[in-house]
């Protein structure tokens, strides 16, 4: 799994040709709707988002330049609609609390948080390139220097983000998202507090 | 600042998390938004635009051909002072063909005139067709338009003559009130 490909594998990309934009297409959707959920917060608009950054991006697909990495470029096109996304959203609710002023607030809607998790939820407060930083880093298991090479920014720019990732999500999901050590350590201390615990009752 | 790394159990939470909260279905070309919608937007409105000319010229010839005596003259008038602008236009592109150029600019302008001088010619029409009902109805209000405009080129030369004689209006009508 390459986020930026190897030039032979760009060079396959040829710009124009339908079948490459296919396999591009089947290439990069998956990582890109679960990045693009991250920042949406919401499955319905990050597969719209997808889309529409597809339509963008073969619109263009003429004009692509095979120096760059397609997935890179692809990703850049995503991330750029999910942003102008999450603004006109923002535009809509500040439109909609305009409107209920005075009236008896309908408060949140109970399916939003059946279907979407705290964790979603805390991820889709992050400035979107952080939220996408860390999905990239974390679940689709790029390194920094790969995340830094697909968005043109510093290794450090990334370290950063993904430290101000983690500092959000501590102040709201809990201390737990500051751990770093080994998994199995933190099991072990687990089992032996809960031991201790049977042992004092 | 160092990265920290992120323990494993907190990982897989991520990826439940995102692969729960967004299942994925699995991608095909034919289904992307892009497949259908390309298409579209680009052909649609050359569509359009081909309907809407075609529609604006057919309407044109309708009535150059098969209209009335007058908006058909008027209409072949003007697409006959259209097409030789645009031919003069293109065909005397250069500074030295400036003189020229005026002269064609000259033609036009009776054509500008030319729906002018329809009212003339639909004026002798209405005359012949209908001597009676139509013209003493125009010609009141003619004639009135004639008159309040007639009024207005003497008005300079009673200005001219004094604005005293404004005064003297002017202050002989307080003058009744006094």
């Amino acid at each position: 799994m390459t986020i930026h490909g190897d030039p032979q594998e760009n060079a396959a990309y040829r710009p124009g040709d339908r079948d490459d934009f296919d396999r591009l297409y089947r290439t990069c959707y998956p990582r890109l709707l679960r990045t693009i959920y991250a920042i949406t917060g919401d499955a319905a608009s990050a597969e719209d988002c997808v889309q529409e950054a597809f339509l963008r991006a073969f619109k263009a697909w003429p004009r692509y330049r095979p120096e760059r990495a397609a997935e890179a470029w692809i990703y850049q096109i995503a991330i750029n609609t999910a942003i102008s996304h999450r603004r006109r959203a923002k535009l809509r609710r500040i439109g909609e609390v305009l409107r209920r002023l005075g009236r008896p607030g309908l408060g949140p809607d109970p399916a939003d948080g059946a279907t979407t998790s705290d964790l979603i939820q805390a991820l889709s407060a992050l400035p979107p390139r952080v939220a996408a930083d860390f999905v990239l880093r974390y679940h689709h298991g790029y390194n920094n220097r790969e995340i830094a090479r697909l968005e043109g920014v510093s290794e450090r720019t990334i370290g950063t983000r993904l430290n101000q990732a983690r500092e959000v999500l501590v102040r709201i999901l809990g201390p737990e998202w500051r751990a770093e050590v080994p998994t199995s350590t933190i099991r072990n201390v687990v089992v032996a507090i809960e031991q201790r615990g049977v042992s004092d009752a | 600042m160092p990265e920290r790394s992120l323990p494993e159990y907190l990982r897989e939470r991520l990826s439940a998390a995102l692969i729960t909260g967004a299942p994925l279905r699995a991608p095909s070309p034919a289904d992307a938004r892009y497949t259908h919608e390309h298409n579209g937007p680009i052909w649609r409105p050359r569509g359009r635009m081909v309907a809407v000319g075609l529609a604006a010229a057919v309407a044109l010839a309708l009535v150059a051909v098969g209209g009335p005596q007058q908006p058909r003259q008027w209409v072949i008038e003007s697409v006959h002072n259209v097409a030789h602008d645009v031919s003069v236009t293109l065909g005397q592109g250069t500074p030295s063909n400036s003189p020229a150029s005026s002269e064609p600019h000259g033609s036009p302008r009776p054509a500008v005139n030319s729906p002018g001088s329809r009212p003339a010619a639909s004026g002798s029409q209405q005359a012949v067709e209908s001597p009676d009902e139509n013209e003493s109805p125009e010609a009141t209000p003619e004639s009135g338009d004639d008159s309040v405009e007639a009024s207005p080129t003497p008005e300079p030369d009673d200005s001219s003559g004094g604005g005293d004689g404004d005064h003297s209006s002017s202050g002989s009508s307080p003058s009744p009130d006094n």
